[in-house]
């Protein structure tokens, strides 16, 4: 079943922009590697033979895209640790482009899980199932389990939820 | 821990705004781009066939420059085929992003810049062969079986830009690419 590119990219953009900023801090890059991310998306989009996976496969390259970026950027930053390969902007452009502190706050806690983690927890955060998330990611709907639970634990600690 | 937690924290999430029209924009002059560069590429690869042609005219048509411009001819006429073939077969082939995971988009990191670490290697090869092509070229300059020490300065000098400049670009992509490379060695481990 052909899928409209357009239609595709345009509804799921926001989204994508939210896991893209979980990766890449610098609203420059940001906006730079979303697109890359969406360019992807339609080029690979008659490739999608199942209606119904149009969501793990859009997430999927969203992640795969967004992860191949970050190793590029890290050349330039070779003695963090892998993972917070986030961490690179001021807080301006942040503010720039997050208008709600709440939502702001949660996406610069997102930024600091473990990478593992964080891909689970923007897909969580975007309504997926774990289904959805094991196939998204390549890994067992267990170790998706695994993984929400830590996430889920570490942002508690840190954005100081009972 | 509940799963009110998690659907707090999904509104806070969802609250952050985009502007995706202006992102959307963008994509549809980008899609442009992978057209434009082809279409560069077969308009350099014509223009140097066009060179060689004329190349070869003048060796046909000029008896007292006929080994100069035989040899760059040839040179031209068998460069630019198999350079245009070659840089498209060089050109990084687009990933199946679809089909990956995070882990083997890594190895194929890992890989990819394996490759290009081989293909710098292989330019330099190229930037060794255009000075053997010059020296042998005032070779035959001094052994008097060409008269054209002007065109041959002008060609040297356009050879000795080129191949500095070729020079420099490799030296500091392989930089690049090495880091790249460590940085997809490093990340496995974040995922384990």
């Amino acid at each position: 079943m052909p899928f409209d590119a357009h239609e595709v990219v345009t509804r799921f953009a926001p989204a994508l922009a939210r896991v893209v900023a979980s990766y890449e801090r610098d609203h420059a890059l940001r906006a730079e590697l979303l697109q890359e991310v969406l360019m992807a998306i339609v080029v690979s989009l008659p490739r999608l033979t199942q209606p119904g996976k149009l969501k793990p496969f859009v997430f999927r390259i969203a992640h795969n895209r967004s992860l191949s970026h970050i190793t590029q950027r890290m050349r330039l930053r070779a003695h963090e640790q892998p993972g917070n390969d986030a961490d690179c902007a001021t807080p301006s452009h942040e503010q720039s482009l997050i208008q709600a502190e709440r939502g702001e706050r949660l996406l610069e806690a997102v930024r600091q899980l473990a990478l593992p983690y964080r891909q689970v927890m923007t897909l969580i955060l975007e309504d997926m199932s774990y289904e959805e998330i094991a196939e998204t990611l390549g890994i067992t709907i267990d170790n998706v389990g695994v993984r929400v639970n830590r996430a889920k634990k570490q942002l508690k600690e840190r954005l100081g939820h009972e | 821990m509940s799963d009110d937690l998690i659907r707090s924290l999904q509104r806070d999430w969802q609250s952050q705004e985009f502007d995706a029209d202006q992102v959307l924009s963008r994509l549809r002059r980008a899609r442009w781009i992978p057209h434009l560069v082809l279409a560069l590429e077969v308009l350099g690869c014509c223009i140097t066939l066009g060179v060689g042609i004329w190349f070869a005219w003048i060796a046909g048509h000029q008896p007292e420059h006929r080994l100069l411009f035989t040899l760059s001819a040839t040179v031209l006429l068998i460069a630019a085929p198999v350079l245009g073939v070659a840089t498209a077969m060089a050109r990084r082939a687009s990933l199946a992003w679809d089909d990956e995971t995070s882990e083997s988009i890594l190895r194929i990191g890992i890989r990819r810049a394996d490759a290009s670490l081989r293909a710098i290697r292989v330019g330099r090869w190229h930037v060794a062969i255009v000075a053997a092509f010059v020296a042998v070229l005032w070779t035959l300059q001094l052994l008097h079986f060409i008269d054209a020490v002007e065109f041959l300065l002008f060609y040297t000098a356009v050879c000795l830009a080129a191949s500095l400049g070729a020079w420099t670009w490799m030296a500091r992509r392989t930089r690049t690419v090495r880091a790249e490379r460590d940085a997809c060695i490093r990340l496995p481990l974040a995922l384990a």
